[in-house]
């Protein structure tokens, strides 16, 4: 096996670190939102956050397919704005695994921010702190752990996406070809010393990065 | 800034003039619950020595210049020797005092009522003043202690002091742990305090941005009973060296007998009668609170 052939494992990552971070921007603010009801129609957003999660991955990528397509609303911003088409590129890739793994990381959140005793809020505001400062010093940190089994499902999401990267990253080897992908072209052309070599390196390196997660997440025991 | 709308406050009598303590006034419905409660504390003496460096404090909470502890040096009743500043609220469960020490500290807001503190308007529905938790200088003590988990002792104390550089922050938190006797206990974690000590330290967390007032919320039902004696002498002791008026919210006659120069008995939403403790044990007055003192720890 050449270095070349190890593309899409070093894709794979690439493409899923950036969606689980994109993920963290956006969910995790989505998340205390939600856990603190302060959104207007919780239950509709809920459901609109979660629904990723649930519907067929290729249902999932024909939407994307129609949002940052050529013609799509996204596609055609991103065109304007001269950053070129969206279509089978990375970047749609990451879009695929960020769309598909940010449900994991906002139910995770969710129960962690929904965990914390308000009391431990409260305090905190008599104590003249701001809302931001205390969601930041106090909530952040109780949540903590829940955060991170967040991160880690998320994560592994990314990794594994198929579906809808197929539909809007396609299989550019070299190019948008990432590991999940790259396994089943493998089998289907026969190659399979190919998808063996690429299906354990890819269960290693995930169950590894797991593994870290979770250390991590014991050493915040108080 | 508000004049004198104090004209039907009326509840007690008292005439208006009245010196900058507290002022209370709430109509309130959680449910199918209504607090419906007026009273008023009036300031205390003068602290009789203040071993915090409250400038600091003041600085770190911005402008106001209001001084809780008006020097108005008469001691309107009682002895000037103990239980100096003190007040209990004292009542059944579901009386509505810890909902009353909710709407004092700002985390509970009340469909109409006022209220003020040294002169300051906290709360006003007629103007539609409510000034959030932060800018009341209002301190809170709970009855779990409620301290950060994750911080330590000294993170805990020195949580409201976060406008301070670090080195003075450091330094206040030092006095503030000598002064609850806990000194040298920077370092620990919350868990592995025993009830009193974490109650103590959330005396010194809530002293530390240099509060108008403290509220005391059942601090000492988690504690046993030889730990409760010692923390109601510590309280008596920390409330004569700042100076800080407090409210301490119990069903406890002997936290009232031990601690409160002023009692307001509560129930059933409603202030059933108020006045120096002395007077009050002695002479509850009406049926009703006499029934209300009979009912020893309720």
């Amino acid at each position: 096996m050449t270095a070349v052939e190890l593309h899409p494992l070093a894709l794979s990552f690439q493409v899923a670190s950036v969606a689980t971070l994109l993920s963290l921007l956006v969910g995790l603010p989505l998340a205390w939102l939600l856990a603190r009801r302060r959104l207007p129609g919780t239950d509709f957003w809920t459901v609109v956050v979660l629904l990723p999660m649930v519907l067929p991955p290729t249902v999932l990528g024909y939407y994307l397919l129609l949002l940052i397509g050529r013609s799509g609303p996204l596609g055609q911003v991103s065109e304007a704005l001269g950053f070129g088409r969206l279509v089978f590129t990375p970047t749609a890739a990451v879009i695929a695994a960020f769309v598909a793994s940010i449900p994991f990381l906002i139910r995770a959140a969710q129960a962690g921010f929904e965990q914390v005793d308000p009391t431990y809020e409260e305090a905190a505001r008599t104590l003249g702190r701001s809302e931001w400062a205390i969601a930041v010093t106090v909530t952040l940190p109780l949540a903590w752990r829940a955060i991170l089994a967040g991160i880690a499902l998320a994560f592994a999401r990314a990794v594994g996406e198929f579906g809808a990267t197929v539909m809007v990253a396609g299989s550019i080897p070299g190019r948008t070809r990432t590991g999940s992908v790259a396994i089943y072209d493998a089998v289907q052309a026969g190659r399979m010393n190919d998808a063996h070599l690429l299906a354990l390196l890819l269960t290693l390196t995930t169950a590894g990065a797991l593994l870290l997660l979770t250390r991590l997440g014991r050493g915040r025991g108080w | 800034m508000v004049g004198d709308a104090a004209a039907e406050t009326a509840t007690h009598g008292s005439s208006d003039p009245s010196p900058p303590g507290l002022d209370v006034r709430l109509d309130d419905r959680v449910g199918d619950f209504r607090l419906e409660v007026a009273f008023k504390v009036a300031p205390t003496a003068s602290p009789t020595q203040d071993p915090r460096p409250s400038r600091e404090g003041s600085t770190a909470l911005g402008k106001d210049s209001t001084v809780p502890a008006e020097a108005s040096s008469d001691p309107t009743e009682g002895s000037t020797s103990s239980n100096a500043g003190v007040t209990a609220l004292f009542g059944p469960s579901g009386a509505g005092k810890t909902l009353t020490l909710r709407h004092l500290a700002g985390l509970a807001r009340a469909r109409s009522g006022r209220i003020r503190l040294g002169g300051r308007v906290l709360f006003d529905s007629a103007t539609g003043i409510h000034l959030p938790p932060r800018e009341r200088r209002i301190g809170l003590v709970f009855q779990e202690a409620a301290l950060f988990p994750h911080l330590s002792v000294a993170g805990n104390v020195g949580y409201g002091m976060s406008g301070l550089r670090r080195d003075e922050r450091a330094h206040r938190i030092d006095e503030l742990l000598e002064l609850v006797r806990l000194p040298g206990y920077e370092e620990r974690r919350p868990r592995s305090l025993s009830g009193g000590e974490a109650q103590r330290v959330a005396l010194a967390r809530a002293l530390a941005p240099g509060p108008s007032l403290l509220l005391l919320d059942e601090p000492f039902a988690a504690l046993d009973f030889r730990v409760r004696r010692e923390l109601r002498s510590e309280l008596l002791r920390l409330s004569r060296l700042t100076g800080i008026p407090m409210i301490l919210v119990t069903h406890s006659l002997a936290d009232v007998r031990a601690l409160s120069r002023t009692l307001i008995l509560l129930d059933r939403g409603r202030v059933v009668a108020s006045g120096p403790t002395a007077h009050l044990l002695a002479d509850p007055g009406t049926p009703e609170a006499a029934a209300l003192l009979d009912a020893e720890e309720l």
